[in-house]
């Protein structure tokens, strides 16, 4: 097979597009891509069909055999509330919405591959901000796993083959960015001079899919009725390090700041998936395994010891983040009309495990007023979510060469708490004056898209 | 249905500037975009079809007959000499290639197409520096980045191509907020915490390009690049108790530091090129590109800094002065002129057989240099710079049975020479001093291509 | 790496060669972007006279008090002037004359330094005990009669074999020779006295700093009446004032009012002193004269300590008077003055007097302060300090 040529090709486009994203990463984790798999509840590993295969499993961009490009816009909005003492009830944030971006093109190979190979992209970018990079005191009540994450450029992409007898493979990549630099300031002769540099370094993340076409239980005309689908997703984050050295600005004796934190990640992920598709019909089901445990939270020290040597800065909190399994369903009804067009019906559901344990550290600070080192406590809310989705479109077979998808997702968190340890976590002592924290809320998505067949 | 292509002609071009990626920089301004074009010293506006038409002429994709698949590699190693010692300017290099997929939407010839340069050490590099700090200005920041560019084409009638895109890259803003103790005893001691506000938001410019064929011997070319730049705003707020060990502070210290940088600036650019075969063999280009280096802002950082540190209630200890506060950067203005750059080039294939081809190709453009002699305070360094190219090609048509298409392997070597002039310094008390510049840079590469 | 391979293999071309190499340049992509090295003005040009930033805790001895790199409280240490104890460009190796005042006498001494910033005899020196206290000797003290009690503002240079002393007495400027920079040997009548002619020189000249020239004319700048004049010998013993003196004259005064948000008065349109002549080829062969000093904010006769900053002026050619930069090449808002240069590859050091208050919140006496151009790099750490001045 001489795709890996190609697949490599396609991947250092990926890679360049990933320049522009130096935080933050992919909010299809938390809704998904495309105009099919976010109404059928994030499934996809088993019966995708387009460029949104290049997210859910690369295998099945084979399945393409016309070029299309995909424009349009999702985003989210989010009503959550965190309530207890000194909690300010709602927790303001900011709306997500993107444009979404989206390419199928089969490679037409001749011989053996003829017919047997595509490749996929797949693009999203927020409208107001590329990528945004917020890392707040962790006393500041916020959900970091779920507001910022979709602010972020998301880029992937993607190749697949049919290697016959059903099975089809395929790969692809993920790409972002992490920013590393420093701001040296200096006071000379009386004048500020200084000295910036900063570099993004591409960081970027497989995707290896396989599909399965079972050879049981076969329609009539012998096409496959059943499917069966894995993923892997590998992990990626962005991070940032900018070392800010105002030492030579005044006499003081200042330390070197280490303005670093990770802005954001997506564990190691691991999705299997079962489809049939008959009549018209399409119903899928399957399991995500995430590896949260892997994560590495948020906070960075902001002084760095000297290498080998004990100093008396503040280390940030460490968040136990557990491994979670999100179960996800989803159907599709495509209703044949007249010249080859078509209406399509989608619905599904996933429940998604929060990571973040009910019990956090509490996080050392320098109060100014007493004078002394004090314990804050570690606002860093996360509630597992239910979610629900809908969705239809219209494919407008010989009459243009255009489909239009639309869907919806309402995910509802799970009312549950959080709180602080100033010591033991078992039992947890919460006594910094602050109390469990009650969080709930809603998460509405939503996305529109319209295909150009060319 | 007629009409509606028709419509969609028209909308296509919008419909590129809303959505189409296209991260457009600098080194391919001066080392040009993949092997064929590198060879024929960027005279391609009027004669390219392949993914580097990305660059040189998104209008050039709607000539494709089938889906192309193409990725190389390049370097430039800059040799460039202050008063007779290397400057250090750091290689420009990485990989180099692109995709185009023609089709129809309707009737009409349709074809979208990615082009990218990647260097190998990092994406993005921002530089700022002092602003008499001498630097190569045109040659030692601004090329260390990434290209990315995605752009649509179309072609209304046999005669004429329309492309375009709209490129977009990220400013950056960022706010740091430092808070805590200090402890200048033992600085990495002080108990200081951050947080971090920063967003990447877009920037972007248009791109676009059309070509004519006047006959079937005879084409012209003209190309629209629009101006960019990438701000990087970073504020650091630090508040903090300042003291000596943790017995308490001594005072408060509050330092606001405003970092405002442009970096990368890409001045607007438009190309007329014409493309003329007198032969069935042989082509020959000429492209002038006019280049608004008068917008040019140069990447210095502006520094707004504001300290306050209240002298202790018993005076300051021994063994600590008090801190003076500095005066704001005043940024110089930078004398820079737009500039005309010639592009020759001509490609000949001498080999014409059964199952490949062979073509020479040679190039030469010339960039005056735009920047002013630098007599005064400031030192971006430039030259004028002559280049000479050449470089070869093999085709070879449907070689293997899963390849339908041709498989193409180009190569090329260019030769820059930036005559070595003396910078003299009006000011004898200059920091800098007189000073003189010149060098050479050698750019070699090569890229395959697979059509289908 | 790979792309290089790549290319050899590309005359090999067909049908399979072409996909391997497809395949060879593509996988070349997985080494994009990892993080690379990258150079970062190497072997930038420089006049080498600032700005200069002050040294900081790290570019300094263990214990030592940034940024002074040589301080003692009962001498008082001020008026540095240095000179490189050999020929190495590489070398930061240098002597440090400069003035003492023990028992409030004026005596000029000398220092040692392997790096530029570790001195012999300074006070974080002395707090290592495992050596008896180093001292910096006395090299020249008062005796003549001219001199008036008092010997300050040393000039020293290298020439002819010798370290040739120039220093200013109540009387004018003396000089005197030494083959191991620590025996002097004065020459006993001033070289350069009061001139009643020379209607600018309102006091008597002092403050000198002499060099030699490529034509092996010997020039002296020196201060006098709140200028700078020049002076040329052939032999460094016999001086003739220059035409056009002074060849540096304080700043035009400027009305407050008209001054712009921001915008200061120019730090010496009080007066210039303390000369420090720095003579050099540039690249392209062009002579230069660079020349830093110490210019006042008020003129001199007032009781306050005046405002000072180190500022840089220059000519091209070996006569004339000196052109400035407007803004000072260092200041530290110390009242710093009487500067010492010393240039070598790694940089250029400045060393200025100032009124140390960092070893007596209680009384500030003179320390020498060190501070390094170009200012945006660091200096490596600093080594052991001399054992010997």
């Amino acid at each position: 097979m001489r795709a890996p040529g190609i697949c490599a090709a396609v991947t250092v486009a990926l890679l360049a597009a990933g320049w522009a994203a130096s935080a933050q990463a992919s909010p299809e984790d938390i809704m998904g891509w495309g105009p099919r798999s976010p109404a059928m509840g994030g499934t996809g590993a088993a019966c995708s069909n387009g460029a949104d295969a290049t997210y859910t499993n690369p295998a099945l961009l084979s399945r393409v055999h016309r070029n299309m490009v995909t424009l349009g816009l999702s985003g989210a909005t989010f009503d959550l509330s965190a309530t207890g003492p000194q909690l300010p009830g709602r927790v303001s944030v900011l709306p997500a919405k993107g444009y979404v971006v989206g390419v199928e093109v089969p490679v037409p190979f001749g011989g053996l591959l003829k017919d047997r190979v595509a490749a996929g992209f797949a693009f999203y970018t927020p409208t107001n901000a590329l990528v945004r990079g917020r890392i707040q005191y962790p006393e500041v009540p916020e959900y970091p796993l779920l507001a910022d994450r979709a602010q972020s450029l998301a880029i992937r992409i993607g190749a697949g083959a049919d290697l016959g007898y059903g099975i089809r493979a395929g790969a692809g990549v993920a790409a972002l960015a992490n920013l590393v630099g420093s701001i040296d300031v200096a006071n000379t002769a009386g004048t500020v001079t200084s000295r910036v540099d900063d570099k993004l370094i591409a960081t970027y993340a497989p995707t290896f899919g396989l599909a399965w076409d079972l050879p049981f239980d076969r329609a009539p005309d012998g096409s496959t009725r059943w499917r069966i689908g894995a993923t892997y997703r590998g992990s990626i984050g962005a991070t940032f390090g900018v070392n800010v050295d105002a030492s030579k600005l005044s006499s003081l004796n200042l330390p070197v700041f280490n303005i670093a934190g990770v802005a954001q990640y997506d564990p190691p992920e691991i999705v299997f998936e079962a489809a049939r598709e008959w009549d018209g019909w399409t119903v899928a089901a399957g399991v995500t395994w995430k590896h949260w445990s892997a994560y590495p939270g948020v906070f960075e020290p902001t002084i760095l010891c000297p290498a080998d040597t004990d100093c008396a800065a503040l280390t940030p909190p460490q968040i136990a983040f557990s491994d979670t399994f999100v179960p996800r369903v989803g159907a599709e009804k495509v209703l044949p009309l007249p010249r080859h067009a078509s209406v399509r019906l989608r619905a599904g559901f996933f429940y998604e495990p929060t990571p973040v344990p009910a019990a956090l550290a509490a996080s050392p600070a320098y109060d100014l007023a007493s004078q002394g080192l004090v314990n804050e406590p570690t606002r860093f809310f996360d509630a597992s979510r239910y979610s629900v989705s809908i969705g239809g479109g219209v494919d407008m077979g010989d009459l243009a060469p255009f489909t239009i998808d639309a869907w919806a997702q309402l995910q509802a968190l799970s009312s549950t708490t959080q709180q602080t340890c100033t010591g033991s976590f078992t039992p947890c002592s919460p006594d910094i004056g602050t109390g469990p924290a009650s969080l709930s809320g809603t998460v509405l998505a939503y996305g529109a898209m319209l295909g150009v067949r060319f | 249905m007629r009409a509606a292509g028709r419509l969609l002609a028209a909308l296509l071009p919008v419909a590129a500037a809303c959505w189409a990626a296209d991260a457009r920089a600098n080194p391919l301004d001066v080392f040009g975009f993949g092997s064929r074009g590198t060879a024929m010293g960027g005279a391609v506006s009027a004669d390219v079809t392949d993914f580097s038409a990305c660059y040189y002429n998104p209008a050039g994709l709607a000539l494709a007959h089938g889906l192309e698949i193409s990725v190389g590699y390049f370097r430039a190693d800059q040799s460039l000499y202050m008063n007779g010692k290397n400057s250090g300017v750091d290689p420009v290099k990485g990989v180099v290639g692109g995709a185009v997929v023609p089709g129809k939407v309707f009737t009409l010839p349709f074809a979208f197409g990615v082009g990218f340069h990647i260097p190998d050490d990092w994406l993005t590099r921002v530089r700022a520096l002092p602003q008499d700090q001498p630097r190569w200005e045109l040659y030692d920041n601004r090329n260390q980045r990434l290209w990315f560019g995605v752009d649509l084409a179309i072609s209304p009638f046999p005669w004429l191509q329309i492309g375009g895109g709209v490129t977009f890259m990220a400013a950056t803003k960022a706010t740091l907020d430092i808070s805590g103790h200090v402890d200048l005893f033992g600085p990495t001691d002080s108990s200081l915490r951050h947080q971090v506000d920063a967003d990447l938001t877009l920037i972007a410019y248009p791109s676009i390009g059309a070509r004519i064929e006047a006959t079937k011997d005879l084409s012209f070319a003209l190309v629209y690049r629009g101006q960019f730049s990438m701000d990087l705003n970073v504020d650091a707020n630090v508040q903090a108790g300042v003291g000596l060990g943790r017995a308490g502070d001594l005072t408060t210290l509050l330092l606001a530091l405003q970092t405002d940088t442009v970096d990368a600036f890409l001045p607007q650019q438009v190309v007329g090129g014409i493309s003329y075969k007198p032969t069935e063999t042989l082509h020959t280009n000429f492209d002038l590109t006019w280049v608004n280096w008068s917008a040019y802002q140069p990447p210095v950082t502006r520094i707004m800094t504001q300290l306050n540190v209240p002298p202790p209630a018993g005076g300051w200890p021994a063994g600590i002065q008090p801190p003076t506060v500095p005066a704001p950067t005043v940024v110089l203005p930078i004398q820079i002129h737009d500039i005309v750059i010639p592009h020759l080039g001509v490609e000949w294939r001498a080999i014409t057989q059964r199952t490949w081809e062979g073509f020479l190709r040679a190039g030469y453009e010339f960039q005056k240099s735009p920047i002013a002699a630098q007599t005064g305070p400031t030192n971006y360094v430039d030259r004028d710079r002559h280049s000479v190219s050449a470089g070869l090609g093999l085709r070879l048509p449907a070689p293997a049975t899963l390849l339908p298409g041709d498989v193409r392997l180009d190569a090329h070597v260019q030769y820059s020479v930036l005559p070595t002039e003396t910078t003299t310094k009006v000011d004898a008390s200059d920091p800098v001093g007189d000073y003189t510049a010149g060098g050479h840079i050698w750019n070699v590469g090569m890229m395959a291509t697979v059509g289908f | 790496m790979l792309a290089r391979a790549a290319s050899s293999r590309s005359r090999l071309a067909g049908p399979r060669a072409a996909i391997a190499l497809a395949c060879t340049v593509a996988l070349s992509a997985a080494c994009a972007t990892l993080d690379g090295t990258s150079n970062d003005g190497v072997n930038l040009p420089s006049a080498g006279d600032g700005p200069f930033r002050p040294l900081v805790g790290a570019e300094l001895a263990v214990g030592a008090v940034p940024p002074y790199v040589f301080g003692v409280q009962a001498q008082a240490y001020e008026q540095p002037s240095a000179v490189g104890v050999n020929d190495d460009p590489s070398s930061a190796e240098v002597w440090m004359y400069c003035v003492a005042h023990p028992k409030g006498g004026a005596v000029i001494v000398r220092t040692h330094a392997l790096d530029g910033r570790s001195f012999y005899g300074d006070a974080t020196d002395n707090e290592d005990t495992s050596h008896p206290a180093h001292a910096a000797p006395t090299v020249l003290s008062a005796d003549q009669a001219w001199e008036g009690g008092t010997v300050t503002a040393p000039s020293a240079l290298r020439a002819n074999g010798q370290v040739w002393l120039y220093y200013a007495g109540a009387g004018g400027i003396g000089v005197a020779q030494s083959s191991d920079g620590l025996s002097f040997t004065k020459v006993p009548q001033p070289v350069l006295t009061p001139d009643a002619t020379a209607t600018w020189e309102t006091s008597t000249p002092g403050a000198p700093s002499v060099a030699v020239f490529p034509d092996g004319t010997w020039h002296m700048l020196y201060a006098a009446g709140g200028a700078i004049g020049e002076a040329t010998s052939p032999d460094g013993l016999t001086w003739t004032r220059a035409d056009g003196n002074p060849i540096l004259a304080p700043s035009p005064t400027v009305d407050p009012s008209t001054l712009g948000p921001g915008e200061t008065p120019p730090f010496d349109e009080g007066s210039v002193d303390d000369p420090v002549l720095a003579p050099q080829t540039t690249f392209d062969g062009r002579f230069q004269v660079r020349v830093l000093y110490t210019g006042y904010l008020e003129a001199p006769g007032g009781t306050a300590v005046r405002d000072s900053a180190i500022g840089v002026a220059g000519r091209f050619g070996t006569s004339g008077p000196l052109t400035r930069q407007a803004a000072p090449t260092y200041t530290a808002k110390l009242h710093e003055r009487a500067a010492a240069f010393f240039e070598y590859a790694g940089g250029s050091l400045l060393y200025v007097g100032e009124d140390d208050t960092s070893l007596s919140s209680t009384s500030p006496f003179p320390g020498i302060a060190g501070a390094y151009a170009p200012a945006t790099e660091t200096l490596p750490p600093p080594s052991a300090f001399a054992d010997s001045p």
